[in-house]
């Protein structure tokens, strides 16, 4: 999938310009849920070690790649290898 | 996902970052076919990309850069150097700005992609950082660098234009993660004005400690309203999102600096130590007032808008 619209578009949001630009659609609030533990899960307990050791950050970036970040900023079917492991994407 | 990535380690996030800005230009401006031959690998993650603009003496001012790339035959021969260049030495696709026609200015500046196999590329030793550690800073060298002639993003001479433009899409990225880092930080500091107790109670009951957490909380908050208020331009490709893209960098980075400092304050003697993520917070803030432009070019940039009317 690739990433939902960051401004919701849903009709029950208020109309207004600039409400709307200050909303994450439910969908990126999932994403933002995921990403959360994810992070939380992989790659907050290599940070400090990552620090200072300064060595790559190998963990966050095997486990973005398989959630599937990647996609996020390239046409779909660029992003077709991707992994997503997205929720909303199923 | 910058943001979440950077509440927990700033090093981390550098990878969507880069990847980001290493291949915005391209995705703005580059032929289908230069889309087709580069971005697949990175989006199926088997690669990862930079953005090679700065150089020694070319900092703020990119436009005097000196990288030179000419026509021999059906390729461009680059030769020069860039530095600064995040995740340099393991991204595999390289954006880089070099001058084709050194009569035009920055007119005659154009922007190439550069794969990391390419006879006479170079990647340099790494910096000694503040901060971000876990993601290497390197120059790179471009000696007699050949690369195919079809390997150019847009027409000649229209390279500056594309770094500015990719600048006015990424910005709000730095504000982004300038914003994780100082989340991270107020998250660390609640839990530890919580459970430290001084005069006979958690430290959270005193006043003074309420008003400094209330104070990060919303300037935080603003922050990241402003953030996603610039992405959400960028992402419309509005017209004019200049002045927003920097505002939001350099605001953001801005709070997060005062953020992690408060919270290495509320921290006391620990937050000055290592034992606690703070002090690394703190250091990572520092680098988001620099990179993307200093906070002085973002300002520049704001009034430049603002007087253009």
């Amino acid at each position: 999938m690739e990433c939902p619209p960051l401004v919701a578009e849903s009709d029950s949001m208020s109309s207004t310009i600039a409400h709307r630009q200050f909303m994450l659609s439910d969908e990126h609030q999932e994403l933002q849920a995921v990403l959360s533990a994810l992070c939380e899960t992989q790659i907050a307990p290599y940070s400090a070690e990552v620090d200072k050791s300064q060595r790559l950050t190998h963990e966050a970036e095997k486990a973005l790649t398989a959630a599937g970040s990647r996609r996020f900023t390239f046409p779909r079917h660029m992003a077709a290898r991707a992994a997503t492991l997205w929720p909303a994407a199923s | 996902m910058i943001e979440e990535v950077a509440r927990v380690c700033a090093s981390s996030s550098l990878i969507p970052i880069c990847n980001k800005l290493g291949t915005t230009g391209l995705l703005l401006r580059g032929s289908s076919a230069l889309k087709e031959q580069v971005l697949p690998s990175i989006a199926a993650g088997e690669a990862m990309a930079s953005y090679a603009l700065s150089e020694r003496e070319a900092g703020s001012d990119a436009a005097s850069m000196r990288t030179r790339a000419k026509r021999v035959g059906d390729d461009w021969v680059l030769n020069g150097s860039k530095c600064w260049i995040s995740n340099g030495g393991v991204s595999t696709w390289y954006t880089v700005m070099a001058v084709t026609d050194p009569d035009k200015g920055a007119r005659g500046i154009s922007a190439f992609v550069v794969h990391k196999d390419d006879p006479g590329f170079v990647v340099g030793a790494k910096e000694h950082k503040m901060g971000i550690k876990g993601s290497p800073t390197t120059e790179l060298y471009f000696e007699d660098c050949r690369i195919p002639g079809d390997r150019i993003i847009e027409a000649e001479g229209t390279g500056f234009k594309t770094a500015l433009a990719t600048l006015d899409h990424t910005r709000p990225t730095i504000g982004a993660q300038a914003v994780g880092i100082a989340q991270g930080a107020l998250d660390a500091a609640l839990a530890y004005v919580t459970e430290r107790r001084q005069f006979g109670r958690a430290i959270n009951e005193f006043q003074g400690v309420q008003f400094m957490l209330a104070d990060m909380a919303m300037k935080i908050e603003a922050a990241r309203l402003m953030v996603y208020a610039a992405a959400a331009r960028a992402e419309r490709g509005d017209e004019g999102m200049g002045f927003l893209s920097s505002a939001s960098k350099c605001f953001a980075s801005d709070i997060a600096m005062e953020v992690t400092t408060d919270a290495v304050q509320l921290f006391g003697g620990y937050g000055y130590t290592s034992d606690f993520p703070v002090e690394r917070f703190m250091r990572d803030a520092r680098i988001t007032q620099i990179y993307e432009g200093t906070n002085q070019i973002q300002r520049m940039v704001m009034a430049r808008a603002l007087l253009k009317g």
